[in-house]
């Protein structure tokens, strides 16, 4: 029974009711889409996702430059259990423009997952040794972002400060952003 | 009127549901806020990012240490409080600079800023995986504010949705003196 004063929906209303309710199923999963979808973006280009192996020895592309890792030496050791490694790169600039974005992360990892950021060696150090003396390079960060010319070379060394029993396993792996979520990683076992 | 009668009681219990909602909201920089993380002095704790461990926390009226050749000597109109530590990145290299001293009435307080020169202190260097670094983190507090302290240790000094190591500062690892020499702490 209707009670007085409160009209029955017709047939019509209540299709259109039930339909607007239905439409709900897909229009909210839409506007959360459309909210996040930059955030979702962010992540995505922020992120390593996906690794390319390279063999120590090999060439690999990464975001507008061919990589190569030329040397990993561990050049000191401290009392303290750590080793100084040094890593040299060279990237043949292919496209100036995605290369030259910031930040590089380069990094050194082992087969536990440790992951080791590049440490600031003083030049007084780098000086005395005798492999470097006469071999000009930058770190990753001010080398790409000088927008080299397309095939210009460039000289890129980073150091690591790592445990000694981490040296065998150690893995060098780069990420850029116009890269990213892919990214590089020398391994003496790819 | 039954029905009316129900149809009242409705809108009395979802008004007050929604009131008891609406009073219970955590704020955004409480839903967003640091992720606690307990642990007791000399257990390593796992926090994310790195681990630490607090071994002893040493109470001066006077700390002294060496530096740049002469020897450099701090007093206080309050105390000095040394907690000694260890501290790894893991597992990834760090900064951890986060750490605070909150005293039993709820005051916070940094690390000194008058040690520019004092050896080992945590928070200046970079945290290595595999390279546990040994340390000191040195606050100067008023001397009521010593007892029943909790030491608060996360990688900035106000971590959002990050973990914050809360230690509570026991006492039967807590030492009294009155002038501590900062370097003897790690000879031998």
């Amino acid at each position: 029974m209707a009670e007085p004063g409160v009209a029955m929906p017709n047939p019509e209303q209540r299709r259109f009711r039930r339909r607007c309710l239905w439409a709900l199923v897909l229009v909210l999963p839409a506007a959360f889409a459309l909210r996040g979808w930059d955030n979702v973006l962010e992540w995505w280009h922020g992120k390593d996702l996906f690794e390319r192996r390279i063999a120590i020895d090999g060439v690999g592309q990464l975001g507008g430059a061919d990589w190569r890792l030329i040397s990993l030496q561990r050049v000191a050791e401290r009392p303290d259990g750590a080793a100084i490694v040094l890593a040299e790169l060279e990237a043949v600039v292919r496209e100036p423009e995605a290369l030259a974005r910031l930040p590089c992360r380069i990094a050194a990892t082992d087969a536990q997952g440790r992951r080791w950021l590049p440490s600031f060696l003083p030049p007084s150090q780098v000086s005395r040794l005798p492999a470097l003396r006469n071999r000009p390079a930058s770190s990753c960060g001010p080398a790409i972002a000088q927008k080299a010319r397309s095939g210009t070379v460039l000289a890129i060394r980073e150091s690591f400060v790592v445990p000694r029993d981490a040296f065998e396993s150690l893995a060098i792996t780069i990420s850029l952003p116009a890269g990213r979520p892919h990214y590089l990683r020398f391994a003496r076992n790819p | 009127m039954i029905r009316l009668l129900t149809r009242l009681a409705g809108i009395v219990i979802a008004a007050a549901l929604l009131f008891a909602m609406q009073r219970t909201t955590p704020g955004y920089s409480e839903i967003t806020g640091p992720i606690p993380v307990s642990g007791a002095m000399g257990q390593s704790i796992a926090a994310r990012g790195f681990s630490f461990r607090a071994d002893k926390l040493i109470l001066a009226d006077r700390i002294r240490w060496r530096a740049y050749g002469r020897d450099i000597e701090r007093d206080s109109s309050g105390l000095w409080a040394v907690v000694v530590a260890e501290m790894e990145g893991r597992p990834a290299s760090v900064t951890a600079n986060g750490a605070l001293w909150r005293s039993a009435s709820g005051r916070r307080y940094t690390p000194s800023q008058r040690l520019a020169t004092a050896p080992r202190q945590l928070g200046a260097n970079r945290l290595e995986p595999g390279l546990p670094q040994r340390g000191l983190l040195i606050f100067e507090i008023p001397r009521e504010e010593a007892d029943d302290a909790t030491l608060l240790v996360s990688l900035i000094r106000w971590p959002r949705l990050d973990s914050e190591i809360r230690m509570p500062l026991a006492r039967d690892r807590t030492e009294s003196t009155d002038v501590l020499d900062l370097d003897g702490l790690f000879d031998g």
